[in-house]
């Protein structure tokens, strides 16, 4: 378990891009779609543009759906230690269906049960092609906190992350956004260490319940007195303060890298003394 | 259950999948008119 981590982390080409276009074909299928609303919009026939223009929206909400619900979901494959997400990909298809109908019902006054059945088809076809969400919870076996706890405790400092990073947007000194940048990025790559493998997540909560939460106060406090002019002082304090946290990220993902190859020692220790004997 | 899991496997199954999607699109677009 903690030996499959080691490869685990390794991060797939495939799945970048599987992750950065998910949903990527039903936006595709929005550009006919679009055409074919501007079409009914200049033929003068303002009815059938405003089912069409409703139907564009449904499937623009299908789109977002479930490029959503495969992200969640492939994050949850990542994941060593994951709460069921919310079936995106359900309502995705569930849109996509709807849309369909309304396009071919309404629209189209085709019959009844031609349309539902191609609307059936479609959302047949978009679980086909992405997938069904997962409805489990996946916990490890060999954890030994409250499950309830773990997910809790990566769920905040997830939160809290996403604060640091919407807020660092709004920090006016360019040096200062960098180093948040680059303490963002390192607390990113632990927190995802963590949930591939959440084994060290008893010794990592200081990490991320002080450090991520301390960081999002100092910058909340910072943004409310940049209004009124920082001093250099202030700044200086602001920037060390910002490296040592990197630093302390960067220390906290090496210590999970040493524990993973301690336990690698540990696994190919107790395999040759078995072969011995 | 995961029928296809976004990384290829059930490569049938996202094909036929795909198909049906482009179908009913298709149809929609189709017989909507202009």
């Amino acid at each position: 378990m903690r030996g499959d981590s080691v490869s685990g982390g390794v991060k797939r080409i495939g799945d970048i891009v599987k992750k950065k276009s998910a949903g990527m074909l039903l936006y595709l299928l929005l550009i006919p779609m679009f055409i074919s609303v501007v079409i009914s919009l200049f033929s003068g026939d303002y009815g059938k543009f405003l089912y069409k223009l409703a139907a564009f929206a449904i499937f623009y909400l299908s789109a977002l759906a479930i490029s959503r619900g495969v992200r969640y979901g492939i994050e949850y494959e990542e994941s060593e230690i994951a709460k069921a997400p919310v079936p995106y990909r359900l309502a995705g298809a569930v849109l996509f269906g709807i849309g369909i109908f309304t396009m071919g019902f309404i629209v189209g006054r085709e019959s009844i049960l031609v349309s539902i059945f191609v609307s059936l088809l479609g959302m047949a076809g978009v679980f086909m092609f992405y997938g069904v969400d997962p409805t489990e919870d996946k916990l490890p076996d060999d954890i030994d906190m409250d499950p309830d706890i773990v997910f809790k405790s990566l769920e905040e400092a997830r939160d809290a992350l996403e604060m640091v990073k919407i807020h660092g947007r709004e920090i006016g000194d360019m040096t200062l956004r960098r180093a948040v940048d680059s303490a963002v990025e390192r607390a990113e790559k632990v927190l995802k260490a963590i949930g591939e493998d959440p084994g060290g997540i008893r010794a990592a909560r200081k990490f991320l319940v002080v450090y991520i939460d301390g960081v999002e106060k100092v910058i909340q406090k910072y943004i409310v007195v940049q209004s009124h002019g920082i001093d250099d002082e202030t700044r200086e304090r602001m920037l060390s303060l910002l490296d040592e946290v990197s630093g302390r990220f960067e220390k906290e993902m090496k210590r999970l890298e040493e524990e993973d190859r301690f336990s690698l020692d540990v696994e190919i220790d107790t395999l040759r003394e078995q072969i011995v004997n | 259950m995961t029928i296809y899991n976004g990384r290829g496997e059930y490569m049938v199954v996202a094909i036929f999948g795909f198909v049906f999607i482009l179908y009913s699109f298709g149809w929609a677009i189709w017989v909507a008119g202009v």
